[in-house]
């Protein structure tokens, strides 16, 4: 890493560089040092920080063959060295505080990146130069690798997300229950996706809504052409509206639809009720095709779409 | 019940592991406190509170167990004595096998007393092993039930129609993976069972079956090919229908010289219902490609198209995006993404119609790492449906600071401001809705002076125009290190919601909370 930072300047010995590399085997590059300091020299300083590493895969002395490594404090600090000699700061890198492309190449020396591999669409953070670090805490100490209960990855950069949660209705990422990846799937994105619809994700915890049913509310079914899906009506962060719908249910539904009888009928008795009063399996039905409520004739008092004026209605 | 009961005694087994232990700060901390809770108002409006109980807790935090062999036992037991129970715990080693289990569960009030509401439990548990170096087996199970009541949303009308829930549903999965040549090829087989104890017309069953691979090219390592294939099979037992979905996909990355690099992505999936023998085709197709300059900057571009036909209406999409940043100064970077969507119909007609979406964001960000983060955000979305003649803007501004001085502490404070603009203009009565919302949040907390440490934390929520809503929530705690490992802490919490345009939708919640903390080690 350090000969290739050397040669950066140079652009066509920088090019002679990643033709090879391209070319050959891709194998990571690794420091030439003959004989780097020993895990035990740079825990005479640093005592104790092993053990941060122990409940996890970089456990000091782990064996690993895919690619053949035994995990050391050189293994991800660069410069060691030169550290011995002078421990300062500055002579030794830390993955965490190096820019997202130089954190990227010394954990790609063990890992295959995300970035790498099954992220084919558009991910933002696969172009902006993430530092793994920003996701992956190495010395976990009492956290695990990833795992973040508090949104504490992610909503820094995510403040929109994060003041969302804040709003009258939400998701409980803060009470703990779930976490940002509960529903964003980060990494593997192409895979776990059934009919490309978002509800493949929602209904992980939301079966009841997801359906399928045998009628099927059209905005809901993200594989149908409509291409829509739970975010058609909802807003997953927060919203200032009950059930985290984007719109109070009268609005929402009148963005899509018109219904003149509702207004006039009645003398206009319906046109100030909610939709939802009537057509109550609005993800969806087993009986009707306009979602309404199987006991709704008692509910109205008279049954008017059975053997009343409704009755061609299901 | 039981699954709380298994657990606890998993955390007690761990205990009489002790005499095992070879680390030196294997142990954890219990923590034991009370919830002293009073509520005002209508309970249903304030989902902060909705998840929290009052009565005596009892937690286990962050138990960790290692042995000389490389075992690590783990175990977060959150509130067990309480509803809103969270709790964790497995044994694992690395590189070799692994078992952990869950549990939590939560609840939601809709009626302005409280007794109304509905609770949501999940459980499960995951296990690998690695029997041998390159490949590892995998499994899991998760239960996750539903059951109450609740309220439909009849805003503004006042009423109050419960309608029951109480359903199951399990999920079961097992698969493998191996690791060859730096790619891997993984086989998944889960099953899932919904079942409705209350309305049985909608029980159903999904199985599915997914396998995925992921290669770089022989010799030509810079190039990595990926593809896969999944199948998944939806039952609905009343009416003995079937929702059948195989997808395929592929794709290709290829890290080019000076900082090129180009993305391909296909996928194709088929979805066949057997109601109406409907049947949708969906294929989607990705090209991209990015250009970065390490330390200082990277653009990327990308189209994608999108087709939907389910052989009478067909829609097509394509859609453009472009993202980059740059970083002038190590302290400063600045980053953007663009997207924009048109959708149009090209036989049938569908419910939405032709459609147009972008998307925006903008951000900058000052970092310093020895005093603290300030980052401004511009985001924004429009969406256009020119066939039903409707309008969504939404438009968010974000600005956060963060000051952090090791010697005395940190102090976080982000302002957002959203401005929601829906315009219903075919309507028979043409109907608009907008909102805009403040929101401000802010944390204080400091570093320990004479065993003593403070933090002060709160949100203030402003909704306006069509929507006249306001909410605060404040939180005062401390915490006192009585012995360096025995921590006494209290908290403070208020909360307060206000609808000024619905007269029963108002909450003011006080909840304290004290608790004892001791550490521990084995």
């Amino acid at each position: 890493m350090r000969l290739l930072r050397a040669i950066a300047g140079n652009a066509a010995g920088a090019a002679i560089v990643l033709v090879v590399m391209f070319l050959s085997d891709s194998s990571p590059a690794r420091s030439q040092t003959t004989d780097p300091p020993t895990d035990s020299t740079c825990l005479d300083c640093h005592d104790g920080l092993n053990r941060s590493l122990e409940p996890g895969p970089h456990r000091l002395g782990s064996e690993y063959s895919q690619p053949k490594i035994v995990v050391a404090c050189v293994s991800c600090h660069a410069g060691a060295e030169m550290h011995v000699d002078n421990p300062d700061r500055e002579t030794i890198t830390t993955p965490a505080e190096l820019a997202g492309h130089e954190a990227f190449v010394t954990c790609t020396q063990c890992h295959l990146a995300h970035i790498g591999l099954d992220n084919y669409g558009f991910d933002v953070h696969a172009v902006q130069e993430m530092n793994c670090t920003k996701c992956h805490r190495i010395h976990v100490d009492d956290k695990p690798l990833l795992l973040d209960d508090r949104a504490e990855y992610c909503l820094p950069c995510h403040q929109e997300a994060a003041t969302g949660f804040a709003r009258a209705s939400q998701h409980p990422v803060f009470q703990g229950n779930i976490t940002c990846l509960s529903c964003h799937r980060v990494i593997k994105r192409a895979d776990n996706r059934p009919g490309y619809d978002l509800a493949a994700i929602c209904r992980g915890c939301h079966p009841a809504e997801a359906g399928p049913f045998p009628y099927e509310h059209e905005a809901v079914n993200g594989y149908s052409v409509a291409e829509g899906g739970c975010t058609e009506c909802h807003n997953p962060h927060g919203s200032e509206n009950d059930h985290l719908l984007a719109q109070p249910t009268v609005h929402l539904c009148r963005r899509c639809h018109a219904p003149v009888g509702h207004i006039t009928a009645h003398g206009g008795i319906w046109a100030d009720y909610n939709c939802l009063v009537c057509h109550t399996d609005i993800h969806g039905s087993f009986v009707s095709n306009r979602f309404l409520d199987p006991a709704m004739a008692a509910r109205v008092g008279g049954d008017c779409f059975r053997t009343g004026c409704h009755a061609l209605i299901r | 019940m039981r699954r709380l009961c298994a657990l606890s005694s998993l955390s007690i087994a761990l205990f009489l592991l002790a005499g095992t232990a070879v680390a030196a700060d294997n142990g954890g901390r219990v923590r034991v406190g009370y919830v002293v809770l009073d509520e005002e108002g209508n309970l249903a409006v304030n989902q902060e509170t909705f998840n929290t109980y009052e009565g005596p807790s009892l937690s286990l935090d962050k138990f960790r167990y290692l042995t000389g062999g490389g075992l690590n036992l783990f175990a977060d037991l959150q509130n067990i004595t309480l509803n809103n129970r969270h709790l964790r715990a497995g044994i694992s080693k690395p590189g070799r096998f692994g078992v952990s289990l869950y549990h939590n569960q939560y609840r939601r009030t809709y009626s302005f007393d409280g007794g109304t509401f509905t609770r949501r439990s999940v459980a499960g548990g995951q296990f690998e092993c690695m029997p041998l170096k390159y490949f590892h087996f995998f499994g899991g199970f998760d239960l996750a039930r539903k059951h109450g009541g609740w309220v439909l949303p009849y805003e503004f009308r006042g009423d109050t129609t419960v309608v029951g829930t109480d359903y199951t549903q399990s999920s079961i999965s097992i698969g493998a993976q191996t690791f060859l040549a730096g790619g891997t090829l993984r086989l998944e087989y889960r099953t899932f069972n919904f079942s409705d104890e209350l309305y049985t017309d909608g029980d159903r069953d999904a199985r599915q079956f997914s396998v995925t691979a992921f290669l770089p090219i022989p010799r030509y390592h810079r190039v990595t090919i990926s593809g896969g294939y999944h199948y998944r099979r939806n039952r609905h037992d009343w009416t003995e229908t079937e929702l059948v979905t195989r997808t395929g996909w592929g794709g290709v990355r290829a890290m080019l010289p000076l900082g090129w690099s180009l993305d391909g992505r296909f996928l194709f999936a088929r979805n066949k219902h057997s109601v109406g023998y409907a049947e949708t085709d969906n294929v989607v197709t990705t090209l991209a490609a990015a250009r970065s300059w390490p330390r200082w900057g990277g653009v990327r571009v990308g189209y994608e198209n999108r087709i939907a036909d389910d052989l009478i209406d067909r829609t097509v999409a394509n859609i453009l995006m472009a993202a980059g940043w740059v970083k002038p100064d190590p302290r400063i970077s600045l980053r953007g993404r663009w997207s924009t969507r048109l959708k149009e119909v090209k036989t049938g007609a569908t419910l939405l119609g032709d459609e147009d979406v972008t998307r925006y964001q903008f951000g900058v960000r000052f970092q310093d790492t020895l005093h603290g983060d300030l980052s401004l955000q511009y985001q924004g979305r429009v969406r256009t449906n020119d066939d039903l003649d409707t309008r969504v803007e939404y438009t968010a501004v974000t600005a956060a600071v963060t000051v952090d001085r090791l010697r005395y502490g940190t102090a976080m404070v982000t302002y957002s401001y959203y401005l929601g603009t829906f315009e219903n203009r075919a309507a028979v009565a043409p109907d608009n809705y907008e909102f805009s919302d403040h929101v401000i949040t802010g944390s204080l907390r400091t570093m320990s002076w004479r065993h003593i440490r403070g933090n002060l934390g709160g949100t203030y929520y402003r909704s306006r125009r069509d929507r006249d809503v306001e909410k605060f929530g404040l939180s005062i705690g401390a915490e006192y290190d009585l012995r360096p490992d025995l921590t006494l802490d209290a908290t403070y919490r208020a909360v307060n919601y206000d609808d000024f345009l619905v007269n029963d939708r108002y909450y003011t919640g006080n909840i304290v909370t004290v608790n004892i903390t001791k550490g521990f080690r084995l």
